[in-house]
């Protein structure tokens, strides 16, 4: 009774520590917009992808993580309440591998595994991304929890339980796929009769795939088969018999910390093996995931098998220091307790007090949205409409709320254009003209947004690479791809293809974009803003204007021009960005700011997304 | 039977799939999968050792 109430403690201690985030909402950003329309075209359009999302690399992700978004919005729950949940699932993950690690292996071992899993799970912003790998961490617990008693114990129960969290792990996101070698080698190392252990665990494993998304699951199978790689296969078989003949009687002499040790090892193992192939022949050409644990969500499934390791590792240490040190039993013990309580201070104390403020929140981005599509700036209207430094990420997150396409409003000009500056209440400035309206966000931040006639042509824009063996620029319109599909038909997710015009090629060498410029007034300053990465305050290898042609200008700051011109006369603006010695860039087009004359400068100067 | 049947039979068959279902059955799954998930979590809270006292 006493392990059972420590872990109901541990879980509590979890969950608040997890769930320490102020009052700021969950951050948006691409892929939580994802996965956000995923469970909109499930919950509004009855359309649920049994396919999930397909990775970059091929194989699908199940459609696991859309479901609990969609449960969750089926409910009325925001942002916060979807945190919430995911919070409450990582704490149980953690008390989970708490209680069994206190009654399999010891308890100064569970109290080092817990507290370094919450660390890690505290010190990362995984839980506040909304994104499919933010959960990974409590299937992946749980099923290490379940091989930890099999391997103690060769219940076969618990290798039932681990077969169905792993399955559950590997839909949730593919980074756990790492995990399925050791629902393989544990049973051929522990059970009487290996070879049944094994493919019964891998049948449940396949099974609770097939229905839990029987489409990513038979997708993947297929991926497996075109890219041959079940010539590994008499490999793999091989390797276990092996393992069986030689590593069985090892095993059997192991104790229960050792266990765990073995266990946490199978894991790890394959785990760094996989990043080492993806680090070698890049992540397009190998089917183990390109892992990088410091960068957070794909490290989510081995944070428990890690933590228990190193707590293992670190109580072998101070055992053996003791018995070097012909310590008595009690002492031992104290030593161990200490060596426990003192990781556990450190680990904790380590623990960021705050977690950073996201650029955008998702509650913010859906109040933007709506207050935008009131007034008749659908999503589709708004790509190259919508003035704001952080264009193309507030675009993004837009995706996720903005309705069904709707004819163009009575009037609608396509010169128009929609200005957003974003800023802490306290910063908003005392006059604002008589066009611009205030939007009250979370966080006592504000949004203050105005229309306005704009100089920028959009809709003739061009792109324009250096042509092959010439000294100049191939140029081609600029065409935003169209849902045409009936409105019955259509589906969010396949606003997809609208996030960066233009995106039907990737950039390989130095681009330009070519903007006609329709003067209306005799003065104007256009900048130009390059999206940067969420956590990031400089973009990487930035758009700048390179010229302005037909309309007298002058530089006044490195993005930004000060344009004179005369109501009819058409010029035009190059921007540019050489991708020369650029090693990482944002696919995105640049964003445009005009600011007309009178415009008051303290929103320039409070504006948080430049 | 070659790789390659199996894989091209296999590929066709997938072709055949459905790749969206409505959301009463997502919602039948996810109650399903929840229900598994939390016997299997009850019953790792609750094993012990077969030396350990309950």
């Amino acid at each position: 009774m006493r392990e059972l109430l420590l872990a109901l403690v541990v879980t509590g201690i979890s969950f608040a520590l997890l769930n320490r985030y102020d009052a700021d909402p969950p951050a948006m950003g691409t892929d939580a917009a994802v996965w956000f329309s995923l469970a909109r075209d499930c919950l509004e359009l009855d359309s649920c992808r049994i396919t999930g999302a397909r990775s970059s690399f091929g194989p699908h992700t199940g459609s696991t993580w859309i479901d609990l978004l969609m449960l969750v919005q089926l409910f009325g729950g925001d942002s916060v309440a979807t945190r919430t949940l995911v919070v409450a699932l990582l704490s149980i993950g953690i008390g989970t591998v708490f209680i069994v690690s206190q009654r399999w292996l010891s308890r100064s071992v569970a109290l080092m595994a817990a507290a370094g899993a919450l660390v890690v799970l505290a010190s990362s912003d995984e839980p506040g991304r909304l994104w499919n790998p933010s959960s990974t961490f409590f299937p992946a617990a749980v099923y290490f929890a379940a091989m930890l008693v099999f391997a103690c114990s060769e219940q076969l129960l618990s290798l039932c339980v681990a077969a169905v969290f792993l399955s559950l792990a590997v839909n949730t996101h593919l980074s756990a796929a790492a995990l399925v070698p050791s629902l393989a080698a544990i049973p051929v190392l522990r059970s009487a009769r290996p070879w049944k252990a094994t493919l019964g665990a891998l049948t449940i494993f396949l099974i609770v795939g097939f229905v839990a998304a029987f489409g990513a699951t038979a997708l993947n199978l297929g991926f497996l088969l075109r890219a041959g790689h079940w010539s590994l296969l008499p490999g793999a078989v091989f390797l276990l018999a092996v393992l069986r003949f030689l590593g069985r009687p090892l095993f059997l002499k192991a104790d229960g910390e050792a266990f765990g040790a073995i266990v946490a090892l199978s894991i790890l193992l394959p785990w760094g093996l996989g990043t080492y192939v993806a680090s070698t022949q890049g992540q397009q050409q190998s089917f183990v995931l390109s892992f990088d644990l410091l960068s957070g969500g794909y490290g989510m499934p081995v944070i428990a098998p890690a933590a228990t390791l190193l707590a293992i590792l670190l109580v072998k240490g101070a055992d053996l220091a003791a018995r070097a040190l012909r310590l008595s039993h009690t002492s031992a013990g104290l030593a161990r307790g200490l060596v426990a309580s003192v990781v556990c201070l450190q680990f904790l104390s380590g623990l960021p007090r705050h977690a950073e403020k996201p650029r955008w929140t998702i509650e913010d981005v859906r109040t933007i949205e709506g207050h935008l599509a009131g007034r008749g700036w659908d999503y589709e209207r708004l790509v190259n409409h919508l003035q704001n430094a952080d264009c193309w990420n507030l675009l993004g997150g837009i995706v996720a709320f903005a309705g069904i396409p709707t004819a163009a409003p009575a009037g609608f000009n396509s010169f128009n254009q929609v200005r957003i500056w974003v800023m802490d209440d306290e910063a908003l400035p005392l006059q604002l003209a008589n066009d611009m309206w205030i939007i009250r966000l979370r966080r006592d931040r504000v949004a203050v947004i105005s229309e306005i006639r704009s100089w920028l042509d959009p809709a003739n824009m061009q792109y324009c690479q250096p042509a092959e063996g010439a000294d100049e620029l191939d140029c081609s319109a600029v065409v935003v791809p169209r849902n045409n599909r009936p409105a019955t038909e259509f589906l969010f997710t396949e606003r997809e293809g609208l996030w960066y015009p233009p995106s039907q090629r990737v950039p390989t060498s130095d681009e330009t974009l070519i903007i006609p410029l329709a003067a209306t007034e005799q003065i104007k300053e256009i900048s130009v803003y390059s999206t940067r990465a969420p956590n990031s305050e400089a973009a990487q290898c930035p758009w700048r204007i390179a010229a302005v042609e037909g309309l007298a200008f002058e530089p006044i700051a490195p993005n930004t021009v000060r344009v004179k011109g005369r109501d009819g006369v058409v010029g035009r603006m190059l921007v540019e960005r050489p991708l020369t010695g650029c090693s990482r860039w944002d696919p995105q087009p640049p964003c445009f700011i005009e600011k007309n004359p009178g415009d008051p400068e303290g929103l320039w100067k409070a504006d948080f997304s430049r | 039977m070659q790789i390659d049947q199996i894989a091209r039979w296999l590929e066709a068959w997938v072709g055949q799939l459905p790749t969206h279902s409505g959301r009463v059955y997502a919602l039948f799954v996810l109650t399903l999968l929840c229900t598994v998930a939390c016997a299997g979590i009850v019953f790792l809270w609750s094993a012990r050792p077969p030396d350990e006292p309950s």
